[in-house]
């Protein structure tokens, strides 16, 4: 299991449009995921448990990643949010 | 839930109209066809399956609609939208948590759904991030469309084990299917007490009230039912006092199964030596267990409308050769009265015709005889059937009300008889024949029908209905409506007066022959040959063993000297005690 603290940088913060594409992207990988923000901890691949985070512009969260492939899995969700969700 | 617990105190009453005897007391179940469960139906353990399938199947449906949908869209707003409705619907928390409803809590797949979808609506609500708040609608649209298909794609959802079925109307095949899954008793907000669904009810012995009106909109989910068939009474939350009163009713009025078992295997013979015979009235195949089970000597009366109704069109001879065939092989070397397709023109789809009076219209054998095809379909079907099992199959011919009818029917058997030998079957040529004698005319001159036919099977419903003049379907005038009046008992000592001079067998196939004290009376007159709903031959069996024939034919005659209906109900009274 690995863990990483990632701000998020896009302006509304993660509304549904950018929770969608970041449940997209972790959807691509085996390994469980899950965010902790504000002592709440909701599955990653859940975009009704991503939105109820409510995660502003500024908020940090901490990634969690279990599996095989957590490490590209990790890799590629940190791209996006530091991209602030922009799609390739 | 204060509120809750105040209601359970209140006991509403509802009278409606008796339709089949017996009290039960349990959970209602509010049974609708087409809009969805708006109550939080639970399912039992054996549904679960069946509704996880449910629930993946319209989950995944829903999926590939939007899919489909953002493969068309161009606009990027609008696809990045349905990205998030699609992630939304197939959500993997949201999923585990309706399957965990469903199998843990054994909610229905709807109310799964609603809960489920619940939890995060008020989650959004409760931010003050007004973004979310507005995401709202994309979960109350998904939830809807969800449960939009699981209501257009499931039957309703079954009642469970011991539940009291309350329904607008149900159909006699519905029924059937409660009764399989045992429930305990049924309540009709519709209909009077003998449409088919009721005769059902009935004939498998389950508790009936009909025309309750206003009960539906009473119930709440898991309310507590208690019903009383004979008096057509329903208690919505029944009190303790109730509830005790309805368990002592069961008691005295139910045979045990022991006691039903050792009157079922008595000779059937009064306590002077005086032999009866008990038949069977059968719709489905699904009763033919009873008939055997009650020891009935064959069926009294074969009803085949529902070959009819089920299909929209009379089945082809093929098909009902096989329901015939099946009837035949249930009920050993015993007879079976097949009664032509009985029903009027207004179940008839392609009939524009609206009758005003169509029990006094183009019914039975009035209208087989227009419908001529139809009608040579069934004697087709009955007459090979006929001939696979011979001296066995009895005809019976519904509605006659003219001596031409009989003539005209006569000639179609022997051209049909023809056409089945012609195809290599073999055929019964001493089918016998009989007519129902339930219009009064008939009766009156039962003398010339008899000469024509090989026996008269008398249909009281019907023949109380047009003697008293009373629609037995109207719930307005329903206590006029009573097989036990005097006139009805004058006209069957009269038809099996003349019957027996002139040597055709006579028997009654109505309700009032399930009557015990009605039963004795019938026999009384000579009316030896009865025909019921089978669970009702314990109770006139036993009846019927326990008295002599002397007391029976006394009986008879003090019926016929009386003035109304209530002496009758007092004279029966008197007599069952004696």
């Amino acid at each position: 299991m690995i863990k990483k603290k990632v701000e998020i940088v896009n302006e509304s913060g993660l509304h549904a449009r950018p929770a969608a594409v970041l449940v997209k992207c972790s959807s691509n990988f085996e390994s469980d995921f899950y965010i902790h923000l504000y002592g709440y901890r909701v599955n990653g691949k859940s975009i009704l448990g991503v939105m109820t985070l409510a995660a502003e512009q500024g908020a940090e969260l901490e990634l969690e990643l279990d599996g095989p492939d957590e490490q590209e899995a990790m890799e590629a969700i940190v791209t996006l949010i530091n991209n602030g969700f922009k799609e390739e | 839930m204060g509120d809750d617990k105040d209601a359970a105190q209140n006991e509403i009453i509802i009278q409606g109209l008796p339709a089949s005897p017996g009290v039960a007391v349990g959970k209602a179940f509010v049974y609708k066809k087409e809009k969805p469960q708006i109550f939080s139906q639970t399912i039992d353990e054996e549904s679960v399956p069946g509704q996880l399938a449910l629930f993946k199947r319209v989950q995944e449906d829903l999926k590939t609609e939007w899919q489909h949908l953002r493969q068309q869209e161009q606009d990027q707003t609008s696809k990045a939208v349905l990205d998030a409705q699609i992630a939304i619907i197939i959500d993997p928390q949201l999923t585990s948590e309706i399957r965990a409803l469903i199998e843990e809590k054994h909610y229905g797949v709807q109310h799964a759904i609603q809960q489920a979808f619940k939890n995060y609506i008020n989650k959004f609500s409760a931010t003050g991030n007004s973004v979310l708040h507005n995401r709202k609608m994309d979960l109350t649209d998904i939830r809807d469309r969800l449960v939009k298909a699981v209501t257009q794609s499931s039957a309703p959802l079954p009642p469970s084990d011991g539940d009291i079925v309350v329904s607008a109307e149900i159909s006699p095949r519905e029924v059937i299917q409660f009764s399989h899954r045992h429930i305990k008793g049924l309540v009709m907000e519709q209909g009077g007490n003998t449409s088919h669904a009721v005769i059902i009810a009935r004939s498998v012995g389950i508790p009936a009230v009909v025309g309750a009106k206003g009960v539906i909109e009473k119930m709440q989910p898991a309310t507590e039912l208690c019903i009383d068939g004979k008096q057509g009474l329903v208690s919505i939350n029944p009190t303790a006092h109730t509830r005790e009163r309805a368990k002592q009713l069961r008691g005295s009025a139910m045979l045990t199964h022991q006691e039903q078992q050792r009157i079922v295997e008595r000779p059937s013979q009064t306590t002077d030596g005086k032999s009866f015979t008990l038949r069977a009235n059968v719709e489905f195949a699904e009763e033919l267990e009873n008939v055997q089970k009650y020891d009935a000597r064959g069926v009294g009366l074969l009803r085949t409308e529902s070959q009819y109704l089920d299909q929209q069109q009379m089945g082809s001879t093929q098909k009902q050769v096989g329901f015939y065939r099946q009837v035949l092989t249930q009920t050993g070397d015993d007879p079976v009265t097949i009664r032509l397709f009985d029903v009027g023109g207004d179940k008839f789809q392609q009939n524009n015709h609206a009758e005003s009076n169509p029990f006094l219209g183009w019914r039975g054998i009035r209208m087989l005889l227009d419908e001529r095809e139809m009608l040579r379909d069934q004697l087709r079907a009955i007459l090979t059937v006929a001939g696979e099992h011979p001296e066995r199959v009895r005809l019976l011919v519904p509605m006659v009300s003219t001596l031409d009818e009989i003539a005209a029917l006569k000639v179609e058997i022997a051209r049909c008889r023809q056409e089945v030998m012609d195809d290599g079957n073999p055929v019964d040529n001493m089918m016998m024949l009989g007519i129902m004698v339930e219009i009064p005319s008939v009766a009156l001159q039962t003398k010339h029908f008899a000469d024509e036919v090989d026996f008269l099977s008398i249909g009281t419903n019907d023949l109380t209905q047009y003697l008293l003049a009373v629609d037995r379907g109207n719930p307005l005038i329903s206590s006029l409506y009573d097989q036990r009046h005097p006139a009805v008992w004058k006209v069957i000592d009269h038809v099996a007066s003349v019957a027996r001079e002139h040597h055709v067998e006579v028997d009654v196939c109505g309700e009032l022959a399930s009557y015990p004290v009605a039963a004795a009376c019938l026999v009384g007159m000579g009316v030896t040959t009865l025909s019921m709903t089978p669970v009702n031959i314990p109770m006139v069996k036993n009846m019927l063993t326990k008295k002599s024939h002397k007391q029976m034919e006394k009986l008879a005659e003090q019926v016929l000297l009386c003035e109304q209906s209530a002496d009758v109900k007092s004279l029966f009274k008197n007599w069952k005690t004696k």
